[in-house]
């Protein structure tokens, strides 16, 4: 926040309501869309998962889970670029 | 979304320029790259964190960004499926009572590749429990514990058991016979050892089940005492209406009426509200009885409050208060009523009494007859004994045994009687042992070795006058042969242990003089072997006499040592002092044939001299070849001149040393 704050002229009240309204922003826009795309960063997409049994080998069980919303992450080429450097 | 529209909506939100909320979204993600180049993670709240991990690209090793989103927010995304939980289908290495729950897990930070769960074996799965339960009824039979003894007859086949259904309906049918036998051919699966164990279990549970019982009719006991006091303190137990009263299996009219008189009688005597279930034989003496066995268990139950409440302090007026109201016995029930309820004890009537103290008076007179016969017998016994003769060994112990002190009865009383062996009376045999000491020494052969007194003899013999010694003594006699004493190897072995004892000293002193003391001139002659000279062992003499004197001086004074050795070098002609007379010292030599040499050269020339020995500085022999004596040094400086010029001559012939000095 202090980084950015510096880089720009606002205030640091100002900053922290902007910087907190940007990711509502994209929490709002994820739950909408289910897909979020930033060059900088990555890909926030939603991903159905269907339901399925699962086998655990420890237990030795056959455990039948539910279907599943879930958040999947993916870096964009710049982003993955940059850490090379 | 684009871009361009998340900032024109933070320029709406906040009146801030699109150039300024650009700068600010860009330094937001720029910043956020920054840090993950190095490694840092980042966590934005109520978003997700970030967290840069390697993973492996199409076989190149990459720095990768991992977004684990925030539970509120996660929780948001799967609304529509949130309710749903995962559920255990088969599990195959459960064991007995293990229950199992699963729920997924959400791991921050991690692949998302991967499912976790995490296994609650404490809460119960119903369908899971069920499912097994009924897997394994179907593989083996189980008998329940709690089943009645009649459940636990042996398990029927399943083709016996279909069979079973028809045959109460059809037990005159012709197929029933089949039926029953192949109930009875039907080998029971459980073996009958166990099915007695089980029955055995069976009762034990059945006498729990009574005691239980019991004590249920004692707690209810108990509450309907509370509630005949404090009535509004607990909720009255409901009375039970009359419908309830098993009465539909008593048809009769006559039995109706009597069941509603005992109704009356209930309702009249007990206040309490005790609940009585009639039963299908109950009569007006029954109900009298259970109603006395009531009111006596009520008693007892009083008792034990009364006893409860003196332990506690807290309540001890109030439980005076309720066994005082409490009603008694006497109070609800007349004493008519119990005796005729109750039957009286049989009275034992005085006849039977009589009876039975004649049988005991009888067996007295029996056993007192019986004691009186055996004391007769007792004193015939002795009375045959006394009359009986006696030999004279026998009369002694008589005496003998009158004569003794009687001891006092009482102190001498044992305390508890052995008991007494009656034997039956053995047939006498031929070769039997003597009963008394005469019979004994009349068996007795031994003519030779014992003589009986005479009657003649006047007096007491002695021992050996009565005794007498028999010719033939059996006594050993030890004769012991004198040794041959072997004194000439007495004296050998005495002769070689002195022997031995000579050597070992001998050894032991050439040992100490070789090791321990100091090695004068002769004796390293002696080693050497010129010991045959005379000369020579003259010069070791006089060394060994010079030597000697110097160790005297030495211990007596020490001034005297230093006149004794005392040196003088004038014009490098070493003279020396020895036993107050003076000496030239021609020459000083290592080693003593050449000083002999060099002596009787001297002596050839008709000079008197000598050969001293010394010891050097290292602890080495020297000789020194000296000429003389003189009283006093100016007749030895005299004699110098005189013969210089031989001496010199000779000391230069033999020497190959020059005249050392040596102290």
């Amino acid at each position: 926040m202090n980084k950015v704050n510096f880089k720009s002229s606002f205030n640091r009240e100002l900053s922290e309501n902007i910087f907190n309204f940007v990711f509502d922003e994209i929490k709002r826009i994820i739950l909408k869309d289910r897909k979020f795309d930033i060059i900088e960063l990555g890909e926030f997409e939603v991903v159905h998962r269907k339901m399925q049994t699962v086998t655990d080998v420890k237990k030795q069980a056959e455990i039948l889970l539910p279907p599943k919303d879930k958040l999947f992450f993916k870096p964009s080429k710049e982003l993955i670029n940059r850490l090379k450097d | 979304m684009i871009r361009y529209e998340l900032i024109k909506r933070i320029s709406e939100q906040f009146a801030v320029e699109e150039t300024e909320a650009v700068v600010f979204v860009d330094g937001i993600f720029e910043s956020m790259v920054t840090a993950f180049k190095k490694g840092k993670k980042i966590n934005i709240p109520e978003f997700g964190k970030f967290n840069v991990t390697n993973k492996i690209v199409d076989g190149v090793r990459l720095r990768y960004v991992v977004f684990s989103p925030a539970r509120n927010f996660a929780e948001a995304i799967n609304k529509d499926f949130s309710d749903l939980e995962p559920l255990v289908v088969n599990a195959y290495n459960l064991k007995k009572n293990e229950r199992l729950k699963v729920s997924e897990v959400l791991q921050d930070g991690n692949e998302d590749d991967y499912l976790y769960f995490a296994f609650d074996t404490e809460e119960t799965v119903n369908v899971e429990e069920e499912k097994i339960s009924e897997e394994i009824l179907q593989i083996t039979p189980i008998v329940e514990e709690e089943k009645s003894s009649e459940d636990i007859l042996p398990v029927i086949p399943e083709a016996a058991q279909e069979t079973t259904i028809p045959l109460s309906e059809t037990a005159a049918s012709p197929e029933s016979e089949t039926v029953q036998s192949l109930l009875t051919e039907a080998e029971p699966i459980i073996p009958e050892e166990q099915i007695e164990e089980i029955q055995k279990e069976q009762s034990i549970f059945e006498e729990e089940k009574e005691e239980n019982i019991k004590q249920t009719v004692f707690a209810e006991h108990i509450a309907n005492v509370i509630l005949l006091e404090n009535p509004k303190a607990y909720p009255l137990v409901p009375e039970k209406p009359k419908d309830e009263i098993d009465i539909s299996s008593i048809n009769p009219e006559e039995q109706i009426a009597e069941n509603e008189k005992i109704i009356d009688i209930v309702e009249h005597i007990s206040p309490l509200n005790v609940r009585v279930k009639l039963k299908d034989d109950m009569n007006i003496d029954n109900i009298g009885e259970e109603i006395f066995d009531i009111l006596v268990k009520r008693e007892e139950i009083i008792r034990e409050l009364n006893a409860f409440h003196k332990r506690t302090t807290s309540l001890q007026d109030e439980p005076k208060n309720i066994i005082e109201e409490a009603p008694k016995v006497e109070d609800i029930i007349t004493p008519e009523e119990t005796i005729e309820s109750y039957p009286k004890p049989e009275e034992i009537k005085p006849e039977k009494i009589e009876e039975k103290e004649s049988d005991l008076f009888a067996e007295l007179e029996r056993r007192i007859k019986e004691l009186d016969e055996l004391s007769q017998k007792k004193e015939e016994i002795k009375s045959v004994e006394k009359n009986a003769p006696m030999s004279q060994e026998m009369q002694i112990f008589g005496k003998l045994i009158d004569e003794t002190p009687v001891r006092d009865k009482v102190s001498d009383m044992p305390m508890s009687f052995p008991e007494i062996i009656i034997h039956d009376p053995e047939p006498k045999k031929e070769n039997a042992e003597p009963k008394s000491l005469s019979e004994a020494l009349q068996n007795i052969n031994s003519g030779d070795v014992i003589e009986h007194m005479k009657d003649d003899d006047d007096g007491v013999k002695s021992y050996d006058d009565i005794f007498r010694k028999s010719d033939k003594q059996f006594a050993p006699q030890f004769s012991v042969e004198p040794e041959n004493k072997n004194t000439q190897g007495r004296f050998f072995k005495i002769f070689l242990y002195v022997f031995f004892i000579f050597l070992l000293t001998a050894f032991s002193f050439y040992i100490y003089k070789t090791m321990f003391t100091k090695s004068t001139g002769s004796q390293v002659i002696d080693t050497i072997g010129y010991n045959k000279i005379d000369s020579v062992r003259q010069l070791l003499k006089k060394t060994d006499d010079s030597i000697a004197r110097k160790d005297t001086v030495n211990m007596t004074d020490e001034t005297e040592q230093t006149e004794s050795a005392e040196i003088k070098n004038i014009n490098g002609v070493v003279y020396r002092e020895l036993g107050r007379k003076i000496y030239i010292q021609n020459k000083v030599l290592d080693d003593l044939n050449e000083a002999s040499d060099l002596e009787l050269k001297l002596k050839a020339s008709n000079l008197n001299c000598l050969v001293e020995g010394g010891t050097k500085i290292d602890n080495g022999l020297e000789y020194r070849v000296l000429v003389g004596p003189f009283k006093n040094i100016e007749e030895a400086m005299e004699y110098y001149e005189k013969h210089k010029v031989v001496l010199n001559f000779i000391q230069i012939i033999n020497s190959n040393k020059p005249n050392l000095l040596v102290f």
